[in-house]
């Protein structure tokens, strides 16, 4: 399900992202999880985010303007969201990290994201506006996007293998409601 | 000291929290709120010394809340923490008379610099 909705999304919005949309997006990532968590994330290479087996897991923002939507998504391994999780609320090891703590921590994660991003691209005369961020909760294949999402997307890891790949769609225009996941 | 943390999401409530502690602030109450129209009752009912407070919420946002405040004469120390960190939006929040703002994401020492001259 959510490995088909992000292929949907992909075949639907703009091909060509606004100028460092993408960098900006990866850049907001890294640096909220560096601040906010003290994580050093940083480009990987490879297609997957955790293990193939893992079930996969991540949270989606919308941010529009008068030009179109961007879309940012942050997918990651269940084992990557539960460490992250886990530092964001600076929870004990023995305390169970249920599904309502993942969510949490993964939607705050994209909104203070999508606050960093706003701020990049402000310095550019974009303004935006920030939507509600949306837990994505899906299968293994999720994580191992096609080619077509592949080229939206950077995969980040920390030195300890935890992953996270963060995709920017844009869809230009007004018409762009249906970019919301 | 009695600290008033309004937010419409739980997680940031726990972060806030989680950094208080680890900026050194210990020891204080603190009160919890979704929104500005809760908090604007917990102000009344539980006089908080001071106000950390969102800027989008939903039904009363941070900026109307604090305008609230400002209309009831309710003159406590207020800082809003928020996604919100453009020029544009620091000087909308200086001038309805915001006594700091922190731009998340923030680490334990910008929530210290913050603070440090409201908790004693």
């Amino acid at each position: 399900m959510l490995t088909s909705m992000i292929e949907s999304l992909a075949r639907d919005v703009s091909q060509e992202l606004p100028a460092d949309g993408l960098t900006h997006a990866t850049e907001a990532v890294i640096e909220t999880c560096d601040v906010q968590l003290g994580w050093s994330f940083a480009p990987a290479d490879g297609p997957a985010a955790g293990p193939a087996t893992s079930p996969c897991c991540g949270s989606a923002i919308a941010l529009t303007s008068d030009d179109g939507t961007w879309l940012l998504i942050a997918l990651c391994d269940l084992d990557s969201a539960r460490r992250l999780t886990r530092a964001l609320f600076a929870m004990d090891d023995y305390d169970d990290v249920m599904i309502e703590d993942t969510a949490d921590a993964l939607n705050e994660i994209m909104n203070v994201s999508a606050g960093v991003f706003k701020s990049h691209r402000d310095r550019r005369g974009e303004k935006l506006s920030i939507g509600l961020p949306t837990y994505l909760d899906g299968d293994e294949t999720a994580c191992r996007p096609s080619d077509r999402v592949a080229r939206s997307s950077r995969l980040l890891c920390t030195d300890d293998d935890a992953c996270i790949r963060v995709i920017a769609f844009w869809r230009e225009g007004s018409d762009s409601g249906r970019l919301h996941a | 000291m009695k600290i008033l943390i309004v937010d419409d999401s739980r997680a940031m409530r726990r972060i806030i929290q989680r950094t208080l502690r680890q900026a050194g602030f210990k020891g204080y109450e603190i009160v919890e709120a979704e929104n500005g129209a809760e908090a604007l009752d917990l102000v009344r009912s539980e006089s908080p010394d001071l106000i950390l407070s969102d800027w989008h919420m939903p039904v009363m946002s941070g900026l109307e809340f604090k305008r609230a405040l400002n209309e009831a004469d309710l003159d406590i120390p207020f800082g809003f923490i928020t996604s919100e960190n453009t020029l544009e939006m620091r000087a909308v929040a200086a001038e309805a008379g915001a006594d700091f703002l922190l731009a998340k994401p923030f680490t334990p020492n910008d929530m210290a610099q913050a603070l440090g001259l409201f908790v004693t």
